[in-house]
């Protein structure tokens, strides 16, 4: 029995999606069951006795984790193993995801799209979709993110008919693109590597060998390739013959009732989230450094409108599309608009397609978010969608701020990743592509009542985890000179972001192995901060070919163990951009990667002085940061002298309003009566009759309550070296302050493009 | 002559002491958080009182005194141990902060993951200034790329000692295949500050991983001087009073050694283990060779499982060996899996899907469920024991606890029966139901992600409420048969008093195929003079040591490798390549299915080799062979199992009133003032030659 049966004849619903038809242009149709994640699912009550829904919805959860488990344990690629860069889940009959397993939350939504393509295909196909069969794809623009993303699902049949889907996602290191690990400077999808768009993997629970054969001989490493299938299929496997055994017990209608019930309590629970912040626009701007071939200015917009119970963004506003593969295809946008929110808003809700339904997206066709077939999209999750996290981030925690619910507010954490990436032939004579995830350990941001999180996570992937040194050196020819924490990498603020990090590592016992670098972000900022908080700086990345560091005594040694912007400028020492195609290294030459933080969140000059000197202690922010940014005067031992930095304080509020240009519009002046904070220091207030926004700090009434307060107060436009951020172009970029006109209070820090 | 066994509890601190013949005696005192030996020499005093002797005649005829402490554990979780200084390869002092990202999401659930905006690492236990740097480097190939020089150690040592620093731990990258530099340092140590701890990761955790490595020094300097000192007092005392050989300390691997050779930090986390060394012997008496052992406490569900005879030890997700207070670890330990649902679970009323959740949130013992009247207002499982008759309300703990029925069942009634439109019993009975489905599901997961299949297992219950639900869970787990073990509320201590005295050695060494195999051989024979020596000392003779070794590979690329058992050295240049490929690709089949094994362009990599001693004691028999005193009901108690039949009159039976091979069909209680065992309606319980009731699941089924 197959799907065919079911379906035939329903020419203008195929697959259940309305209007869709089987036989639209392929893009077309891609684009449709793309978009089709987004439809508000209809909702009939399964009637379902509580308590059984209750032990079935822990059995689904129990099935899922222990198929992720049986996956992760057998992997061989380091992004699963080390990084948590998996998706587990399982989807109802038509391919709405029901339950997810915390990975890479991105693919929450694109998966969806793989199922249904997988329907389509075979759906009416003679070969049909049977039981025992698995179907494998890992075409980008159907379901993001990029080339090295391969979806390996599986339906569960209640005897004829499918009730539901597993489906398992991973990041193999190498797809046999144009260099060994991915590329950065690919300018169309055909030069990253083997596309698959829908192939059937196991046919009725036997392997179809040539599926396997033709993927192996596809890349560099192809034991790991074959590992990593064999992972999924049998994660997918173990999950599977969990729900079978449900369904023998209680059924096929039961399990799909489950399924629609959990899909049903998610999305009532976002909607009663989104339900609780007031109405109204929020707007971020964001940018990144490089397309791929040369450095370009390219700018992330986002507009957001929440009316009701639903938001829409729009990315009206962004760079068109770039030639190289700095491209997001539009399941990788949607999927990590939703990743922040399940983070923040709908932490404690079951993620799977019942948070989409509160959400509608626009983004114009041909732009960086949406680029047009066949752009290249490698270096999309450390660079546009990183970015995107960020800009997203400010957006959520700003309505989060307006709806009191403060536990959900943190400020962006590091917009961009700058991995390592590398191949050749490795010190055990291997041909080998592959990556250093380090740089995954970024900082949060600072949120309300605590500093981020340092060298910690990266949000697109929460269950990212930094390889153990002795295990990245045992499995790569290349021996670590460091890696620890970056001074000043974070935003300085109230409560400061999250330190990033830095490593530099010696290529060792190899002289086939080159290394080059994919990201964005040398040369300007991504992160901003939130409510008065600053942003982070910038990365920076580089090569010192011939130090040989091995080669020289301890105490020459212990010379090279300088923090990388120290590093950065001794003689040989060759700074990059971001995303440099992979370079031929010799043994003894180093490369090293420094980068970023988390946001700052609120005005550094409210931050106890006692941590801003417990943080010059640690060396995580400079002494001159601690003095200039933070306004805190230190002796020489480190401790705080109180008084001094109480008027030092004082003077610096004064010198920022002294400096400013006058606001667009004009000021209430007036004092108000402060109601209850909705932005920071920004209070919602009353004054002369009228709500209005004022300062948490001083009372004074800055503006009508629904204007934005950005066109009433003084601001000043910042150069970011004065900050320390000295790689970030000053042709390019500046950030504008903002102060409160009564007290000086720092209420908000934009970027802004110098022409 | 005694064997006796202590486990210091959450609330109580139990012992027992068996004699040759088997006869078993308990002693309960409570547990003095503050002073903790004096909670044991109170429970010692009311053990000897039970036995007709008084203390010093009960220590002076005890020839082991096993003991589970849980004073490492304590210090580390409320942070209150030693200033450790830190030496480190230079370049890497930040390691602690960073915990490689992973000391976010360590031990922690899924659902605390997605939590990611009140997320942080854990703080670590040694600060920044008391974290010196030392040049040197060494390459994965044990060569020293910078050599350390004794001026920079004694540079680095004095640095940590400016700081007034109580110990001393040490990890430098590499060290386990060149200790030269670690050995330097400790030397370096030893001569300036001959009074401080050192602990060393080249003899504590010689395994690949620096991070886990640098957790375990840190925690092993961190709590030592604690569990040092708190372990000395002990025998002090003991020995006042009579004892003769040293207290025997568990350890986290499973096995005991004399508490003056036990490393700190083995200490932590090995009171559960207790129970599954004790339900490794039991399963020994009753020739039962797979077994799930449960413990039910008052927050969590522990599951464990004896394979083939043996406790198994634990591998965790991200490849360290286990997660000790959020930090990741080297240290091995037995693979307990824990979940949050014991008796102090709360059970609440979700309004969006209008259902009943079962947790994680606890109210542990204190304020506790809200029949204990001491605060707690959420209802908890352990209020719907009480409402559906499940608890004896005038025997609680002995009597000690009155208990509030009504304040319980008004608290049923407001949170879950009303919102969800039942009566107070539906709402009671369905907790109950739910908590059963997670303590399934738990040990569903625990199973089939270590590739156990669950029809080949009986099943083992303890611990305060694991004879109350087990009867319940095993049938819904599918086990063959459930044990609701005698002594269940003491059964860790009486696992603790049964244990062997057990050592490990493991040394990681990397090679891909073709193994050097003349260097695994000559690997394995000084593991094992190490491992004698270890023996040695403690007096056992090398002729009654049991020897296991282990040879932990993967595919290349793999960073979960699999300990693979081999019948010994001389058995690696019979078999050679071949042999080794086989065996671990036997073993791999069977923990990841047969699809899940690589074809053949994957080659193996070796990771390491180890080797596990068992000194084993004599051990008493457990056998009850004293008739019962009679074999009927002492009362009847009106309990709920199922709504259509309604409450029911139950017959209770007390403790020991059973004969051996009598039947009885459920429902029906066996209590005695610490817990409950339940047979359910339809299954028959049938008390053994042991004490243990035991449930036949498969005579039920079709």
């Amino acid at each position: 029995m197959t799907e065919t049966l079911q379906i035939e004849g329903q020419a203008e619903n195929w697959l259940g999606i309305p209007g869709l038809r089987r036989d639209l242009p392929m893009d077309d149709l891609i684009e449709a069951i793309v978009l089709d994640v987004l439809r508000p699912l209809p909702y009939v009550d399964p009637q379902i006795d509580p308590v059984k829904y209750e032990v079935a919805v822990h059995r689904i959860v129990a099935s899922v984790r222990e198929g992720a488990w049986a996956l992760v344990r057998t992997s061989s690629s380091p992004l699963v193993t080390e990084c948590g860069e998996y998706v587990f889940a399982i989807y109802d009959s038509e391919g709405h995801a029901a339950y997810v397993n915390t990975g890479v939350l991105p693919h929450l939504t694109g998966t969806e799209a793989a199922i249904k393509f997988i329907r389509h295909c075979y759906g009416a196909d003679r070969e049909g979709i049977h039981p025992g069969d698995q179907f494998l794809l890992n075409e980008p623009y159907l379901m993001g993110i990029h080339t090295p993303d391969i979806l390996i699902a599986r339906p569960v049949f209640a005897g004829g008919e499918i009730v539901a889907w597993i489906a398992s996602l991973t990041h193999t290191i190498e797809i046999g693109a144009k260099d060994p690990g991915g590329t950065a400077d690919s300018t169309d999808i055909f030069q990253e590597g083997i596309r698959i768009p829908c192939l059937k993997l196991i046919s009725a629970g036997e392997p179809v060998q040539h599926v396997y054969r033709l993927i192996e001989r596809a890349t560099r490493n192809p034991a790991q390739i074959s590992l990593d299938i064999a992972s999924k299929v049998a994660g997918n496997n173990v999950a599977a013959a969990r729900i079978e055994e449900m369904i023998a017990r209680d059924g096929g209608e039961f399990v799909r009732g489950v399924l629609a019930k959990m899909i049903n309590e998610t999305e009532t629970k976002a909607r009663a989230r989104i339900s609780a912040i007031p109405d109204g626009k929020w707007h971020n701007v964001a940018y990144a450094d490089h397309n791929g071939l040369r450095p370009e200015l390219l700018k992330t917009e986002l507009h957001a409108e929440k009316r009701g119970d639903s938001i829409h963004f729009d990315f009206t506003g962004t760079s068109p599309q770039c030639p190289g593969p700095v491209n997001a295809a539009l399941p990788g946008t949607i999927g990590s608009i939703f990743t922040v929110l399940v983070l923040t808003l709908f932490a404690e809700l079951h993620p799977n397609r019942g948070i989409v339904s509160a959400c509608r997206i626009s983004v114009p066709k041909g732009c960086i978010y949406n680029p047009r077939y066949p752009a290249a999209l490698f270096a999309a999750p450390p660079g546009p969608l990183c970015l995107l996290s960020s800009v997203v981030t400010k957006i959520v925690s700003e309505m989060a701020m307006a709806a009191g619910m403060s536990e959900s507010v943190i400020a962006p954490w590091n917009g961009n990743v700058n991995a390592v990436y590398m191949g050749g032939i490795d010190q055990y004579g291997q041909l080998q592509g592959s990556l250093t995830l380090d740089t995954n350990g970024g900082g949060t941001g600072g949120t309300p009542f605590d500093d981020g999180d340092d060298t910690a996570a990266y949000m697109l992937a929460p269950g990212s985890i930094m390889a153990d040194i002795e295990m990245h050196e045992a499995n790569h020819p290349v021996v670590y000179l460091f890696r620890r924490q970056r001074a000043d990498s974070c935003g300085h603020g109230f409560m400061r972001g999250g330190v990033g990090g830095e490593i530099a590592v010696a290529v060792h016992d190899s002289s086939q192995w080159r290394v080059g670098f994919r990201g964005i972000g040398t040369e300007v900022s991504t992160t901003r901060g939130l409510a008065g908080g600053y942003p982070a700086d910038s990365a920076r990345t580089g090569f010192i070919p011939g130090i040989d560091p091995f080669k020289r005594l301890p105490a020459e040694y212990a010379k090279l163990l300088r923090p990388v912007s120290e590093l950065a400028r001794m003689d040989g020492a060759q700074p990059q951009k971001a995303l440099i195609p992979p370079r031929l290294l010799a043994p003894g030459d180093v490369y090293y990667t420094a980068w970023c933080g988390g946001g700052g969140y609120g005005d550094p000059l409210r931050r106890d002085p006692k941590r801003v000197a417990k943080d010059v202690q640690a060396r995580l922010v400079s002494r001159e940061r601690g003095r200039d940014t933070y306004g805190v005067v230190l002796n020489a031992d480190g401790s705080v002298q109180e008084e001094a930095t109480t008027a030092f304080r004082a003077q610096m509020r004064k010198a920022r309003l002294a400096g400013a240009e006058s606001p667009r519009l004009k000021t209430i002046q007036s004092r108000a009566r402060l109601e209850r904070p909705v932005h920071g220091v920004l209070w919602l207030a009353e004054a002369q009759g009228q709500q209005v926004l004022a300062c948490g700090e001083c009372g004074t009434a800055i503006c009508p309550d629904q204007a934005d307060y950005h066109d009433y107060v003084p601001a000043k436009l910042r150069a970011p070296a004065s900050l320390g951020h000295e790689t970030v172009r000053a042709d390019w970029l500046a950030y504008r302050e903002y102060f409160c006109p009564g007290c000086g209070v720092l209420l908000d820090v934009a970027f802004e493009q110098i022409n | 002559m005694f064997h006796v066994g202590v486990d210091v509890g959450g609330t109580f601190t139990d012992t027992v002491a068996i004699d040759e013949a088997g006869h078993l005696f308990v002693g309960k005192a409570p547990t003095t958080p503050e002073r903790i030996v004096d909670g044991v020499m109170a429970s010692l005093a009311d053990l000897a009182r039970n036995a007709g002797h008084d203390v010093p005649a009960l220590l002076r005829k005890t020839t082991l005194f096993g003991h589970g402490t849980t004073v490492g554990t304590n210090a580390l979780v409320t942070r209150r141990g030693a200033r450790v200084g830190l030496l480190i390869t230079a370049g890497f002092e930040d390691t602690p902060f960073i915990q490689r990202a992973v000391g976010r999401l360590a031990g922690l659930s899924d659902q605390e993951m997605r939590r990611q905006v009140s997320l942080r690492q854990p703080v670590p236990l040694v600060e920044r200034s008391c974290i010196a740097g030392v040049i040197e480097r060494v390459d994965m190939n044990g060569r020293a790329l910078i050599p350390l020089l004794p001026d920079e150690a004694e540079r680095a040592v004095r640095a940590l000692l400016g700081q007034e620093v109580e110990a001393i731990a040490v990890c430098l990258l590499w060290s386990f295949l060149n200790p030269a530099h670690e050995r330097l340092l400790a030397e370096t140590a030893r001569r300036l500050a001959p009074h401080l701890p050192v602990s060393l990761s080249i003899e504590l955790a010689p395994k690949m991983r620096e991070n886990a490595r640098c957790n375990t020094v840190i925690i092993d300097a961190f709590v030592g001087g604690v569990v040092k000192g708190y372990l000395g007092e002990l025998q002090q005392r003991l020995a006042l009073e009579g004892l003769r050989p040293s207290v025997a300390s568990m350890q986290c691997f499973g096995g005991v050694t004399a508490a003056h050779y036990a490393s700190p930090v083995n200490t932590i986390g090995s009171g559960p283990v207790g129970g599954v060394m004790g339900s490794k012997y039991l399963a020994r008496l009753l020739d039962e060779n797979n077994v799930i052992t449960t413990d039910v406490g008052g927050t969590t569900f522990d599951v464990s499982v004896i394979w083939q005879g043996e406790e198994i030890m634990a591998r965790e997700f991200f490849g360290a060996a286990g997660v000790m207070s959020r930090f990741e670890v080297q240290t091995p330990r037995v693979d307990i899996q824990s979940i949050g649902a014991g008796g102090g679970t709360i059970a609440w009323f979700d309004a969006a899907s209008r259902s009943i959740k079962f947790g994680p949130d606890s109210a542990g013992s204190r304020p506790g469920p809200v029949f204990y009247g001491q605060g707690g207002t959420r209802v908890t499982l352990a209020d719907a024991w009480l409402i559906l008759g499940y608890l004896d309300p005038e025997r609680f703990l002995g009597g000690r606890m009155k208990v509030d029925a009504a304040a319980a069942e008004a608290a049923m009634e407001a949170q879950l029966a009303r919102p969800l439109g039942m009566s107070v019993i539906e709402a009671a009975l369905a907790v109950v139901a739910l908590a059963n489905h997670h303590m399934s599901d738990a040990i569903k997961v625990y199973l089939g992600a270590r590739g156990l299949d669950i029809g080949d297992f009986v099943m083992f219950a303890f611990g305060g409420g694991g004879p109350m639900h087990a009867s319940a869970y095993g049938e819904l787990a599918g086990v063959k048969r459930t044990y609701l073990v005698a002594n269940a509320e003491v059964f860790s201590a009486l696992g603790v008093a049964l244990a062997d005295t057990k050592h490990k050695q493991q040394v990681t060494l990397l090679a891909r195929e073709p193994f050097d195999l003349a260097r695994l051989g000559a690997s394995f024979a000084g593991l094992e003079q190490r491992l004698l020596e270890q023996f040695e000392r403690e007096g056992t003779p090398p002729e009654a040591i049991r020897k296991r070794y282990f040879l932990d590979l993967r595919y290349r690329g793999q960073v979960h490798e699999l300990s693979v058992e081999i019948p010994d050295p001389q058995w690696i240049a019979g078999q050679g390549m071949p042999g080794i490929r086989s065996s671990f690709e036997r073993k791999y089949r069977a923990v990841y299915g047969g699809a899940s094994v690589s074809a053949s362009h994957s080659s193996l990599e070796l990771v390491g080799l180890g080797v596990d001693g068992v000194a084993e004691h004599p051990k008493p028999s457990l056998r009850r062979d004293e008739p019962a005193r009679k074999a009927a009901p002492k009362a009847y108690r009106n309990a709920c199992f199922d709504l259509r039949q309604g409450f029911q009159r139950v017959p209770v039976y007390a403790d020991g009133d059973l004969r051996p091979q009598q039947q009885i069909p459920g429902p029906a209680f066996v209590q005695n003032d610490y817990r409950t065992m339940l047979v359910l309606p339809g299954q028959t319980g049938r008390m053994d030659g042991f004490g243990n009731l035991v449930v036949d699941h498969a005579a039920q089924r079709p």
